[in-house]
């Protein structure tokens, strides 16, 4: 190949280490019958491997250590607790409208999230069991004017006539009579 | 497979005639890295021997040899790439002229262009730096140095051209930078 101009100049550099380079240049037999034991020749694939695994340990460890932090701080309600006197004024029971919590967790990972469902429906099962207990205690409710309505009479006004026989008396004789009878 | 007596003898004459040369396309496959480039042309010359390469003619003895060399430089390159960053400390410890790293003789030794213009063909892209050595070091015609490097003709000239131009420029620059200034002949006809 001609060259020319600024060609001559590279390849005149080019020469020049080509020049070092030979002196610099094993013997070719020496090359050849070099020992060639390396110093424990680093296996890439092993490394990787191990890096990989370093990596993920490493990853869960970090996670869970901020899961922990997580899970240990106050999970904030945006929830407003029902109170007694709206219960009054819907006279259901409560759990029969059981109350709907926003889902604090609905975007973190599965893990995390399962476990603060879980608290979350522990969290409503307890509101729900002391809103029916109170449920309970307004349906066994009496006036306190009902002690004014009450009078010594009103037990014979509750019972049959009898003549010197409990009710009960009464029916089986009656039932013993009319099978005479037949 | 193993090659017999006869073809060993020839391959190994042939390899031993192409010695400096391939030396010289080792060193800058391998960044001029000395170590490296003799145990890439080490392994080049059993992997001829042993017949694990083979070759079929499809271009020169020369160009084919020059193939070789290149790919086992690039595999061993990435297979002793986290070895190297390992080693790096015992190898500079033990030699460091034979590290690429160059003794302040050596380095003394070398003209100042030339120390100039290896470091500004060590900023060229590995394609450029490869054409422009391939064409000016090794004398290989543009065909042979695509050949080499494993891609199309139109290909290799685009590096070399562009290699060239980008060489020019950034030794304009260190020169200026050195404060040589010099005009050379324009040469309308070389690009």
């Amino acid at each position: 190949m001609e060259f020319i101009g600024d060609e001559k100049r590279i390849q005149a550099l080019f020469s020049e280490m080509r020049f070092q380079d030979v002196q610099i240049a094993p013997p070719f037999s020496e090359l050849l019958n070099r020992d060639t034991t390396h110093p424990s020749r680093f296996n890439l694939a092993l490394a990787f491997s191990v890096a990989v695994l370093l990596g993920v340990i490493g990853t869960a460890g970090w996670w869970e250590v901020r899961r922990f932090h997580k899970t240990t701080s106050p999970v904030v309600s945006t929830e407003i607790a029902p109170t007694s006197s709206a219960l009054e004024e819907s006279a259901v029971p409560a759990a029969q409208t059981p109350i709907k919590r926003k889902s604090v967790a609905a975007n973190r990972p599965e893990r995390l999230r399962r476990r603060l469902v879980a608290r979350e429906s522990a969290l409503e099962l307890a509101t729900n069991r002391a809103l029916v207990n109170e449920a309970t205690a307004i349906s066994s409710w009496t006036s306190p004017t009902d002690a004014l309505l009450s009078s010594s009479t009103a037990e014979v006004l509750k019972t049959l006539p009898q003549l010197n026989e409990n009710a009960n008396q009464l029916k089986s004789f009656l039932n013993s009579s009319n099978e005479e009878e037949r | 497979m193993r090659a017999d007596g006869t073809v060993i003898a020839d391959l190994t004459a042939e390899l031993e005639k192409l010695h400096a040369a391939s030396f010289g396309w080792a060193m800058s496959c391998c960044r001029r890295d000395q170590t490296a480039a003799e145990e890439v042309l080490q392994t080049v010359y059993l992997k001829i021997i042993e017949g694990t390469a083979r070759f079929r003619g499809e271009a020169s003895f020369q160009t084919w040899l020059f193939a070789v060399i290149r790919k086992t430089a690039i595999s061993e390159h990435r297979r002793s790439r986290l070895w190297q960053l390992r080693d790096v400390a015992l190898r500079s410890s033990s030699n460091q002229s034979r590290t690429g790293v160059e003794t302040p003789d050596a380095v003394f030794e070398k003209s100042e262009a030339q120390v100039r213009f290896q470091k500004a063909l060590r900023t060229l892209p590995t394609r450029q730096r490869e054409a422009l050595h391939l064409v000016f070091y090794e004398d290989l015609s543009l065909s042979e140095a695509a050949f080499v490097m494993g891609i199309s003709i139109g290909s290799a000239r685009q590096h070399y051209e562009r290699g060239k131009r980008r060489l020019r420029r950034v030794i304009e620059q260190t020169e200026s930078d050195y404060g040589i200034h010099w005009r050379r002949k324009e040469n309308p006809g070389a690009i």
